[in-house]
């Protein structure tokens, strides 16, 4: 399956667009088949497009799912980035990602 | 900033307010995004905003002509160091991209494509958050300026100041935390949100003002915000403060210096 993301979101990608598109894949995906997603005409994707596409697919899904099915094609030296970022951010754990935000809320508090 | 945002905040639904700029040393581009946002606020609540009359030819209230904002029009062609003003009632990433491609960064011709993406992607997360984090009523007001050197190009600098009036950062990360945010440390929210991994909405995905951070640090660049109480300035050193004034929502600027970052070349701004 490959799927145009310029089609299906537009060329200005950003964090409602990751999270409309991971829903779509989610439900969408046959669970025997590989999905390419296609940046080609994609113009701009912020780094909140990713986190929010990879964020909510390893929420619901995992990150080997993602490994597994998901392959992005054309992508810019850029976007290739943005997309290892999101999946480096993603694979923090709840353990790790708990205690960051109870250091942080500490030091919040006073 | 934060008094004149008191000052109009007053003012009733169908009642006039003037401002006289005959005793105003200085506008920086920051001040001109953030005047801009609280007409645009006040107006939205039926407030009618003005100048004063008789100020024709005052320096100051011409510069808000060069710059376009909505105190008068038609407005005077901007200057080439002016960058004009722009509001984006809406989220609107591709309108803002392209002003970011085609205004502000008109005058780099030598900058490279990839870097050009880097710098618009970067700083449309700010963007992006005017809308999802701050819900700003106004939406966000956008302006720039260069700043020449002639005797020292590389000192040359480049500025864009964005503006929101919706929630300040600390308050929305007070409501993440579900705290009062008058019992939150606005200067260390503002620290907080410019670390990897933890957002404003209390997810572990957040890296949109770090990576903005990451940016600014590895090009010798600078942001001084103001957000809240709080106060920050990240660049060559980072330093985070509690103001004794609270500004609704925040006010980004930054600037970029000289040829540093861009690649290979003697490029100046003009």
């Amino acid at each position: 399956v490959r799927i145009s993301l310029a089609d299906q979101c537009g060329k200005y990608l950003g964090r409602s667009e990751g999270s409309e598109l991971a829903l779509f894949l989610r439900d969408n995906i046959p669970t025997d088949q590989l999905a390419e997603v296609d940046f080609a005409g994609v113009d701009t994707a912020l780094p909140s497009f990713f986190n929010a596409l990879i964020g909510t697919l390893a929420e619901n899904q995992g990150l080997p799912w993602i490994g597994e099915r998901l392959k992005p094609v054309n992508m810019s030296d850029l976007l290739s980035k943005s997309w290892a970022n999101a999946l480096k951010n993603a694979s923090i754990s709840d353990a790790e990602a708990e205690s960051m935000w109870s250091a942080a809320e500490k030091s919040l508090l006073g | 900033m934060a008094d004149l945002a008191e000052a109009l905040d007053i003012y009733d639904a169908g009642s006039s307010a003037r401002l006289d700029f005959s005793e105003t040393l200085f506008f920086c581009p920051v001040g001109v995004a953030w005047l801009e946002a609280q007409v645009l606020k006040a107006r939205s609540r039926g407030v009618n905003v003005h100048p004063a009359v008789g100020q024709e030819n005052n320096e100051k209230y011409r510069y808000l002509l060069r710059t376009r904002t909505s105190l008068a029009s038609p407005a005077e062609l901007s200057t080439r160091r002016t960058i004009p003003l722009q509001h984006f009632p809406r989220r609107d990433i591709g309108g803002f991209v392209e002003y970011l491609r085609s205004v502000w960064l008109r005058q780099l011709r030598r900058l490279g494509e990839h870097e050009r993406g880097y710098l618009v992607t970067t700083v449309g997360e700010i963007f992006e958050n005017v809308f999802l984090h701050a819900e700003s009523p106004v939406g966000a007001v956008v302006v720039g300026q260069h700043y020449a050197k002639p005797f020292s190009p590389s000192k040359a600098e480049l500025h864009l100041a964005v503006v929101d009036v919706g929630r300040s950062i600390p308050v929305k990360i007070s409501e993440s935390m579900q705290r009062e945010s008058s019992r939150v440390d606005h200067a260390e929210a503002l620290r907080v949100a410019f670390q990897p991994h933890l957002s404003t909405d209390g997810l572990v995905f957040g890296t949109g003002l770090p990576m903005f951070r990451k940016f600014i640090e590895k090009n010798d660049a600078e942001v001084e915000l103001y957000s809240g109480r709080g106060w920050a300035t990240i660049g060559r050193s980072s330093n985070f403060r509690n103001n004794s004034f609270t500004v609704p929502g925040t006010a980004y600027d930054m600037i970029l210096r000289g040829i540093d970052w861009v690649p290979g070349g003697e490029e100046t701004f003009f």
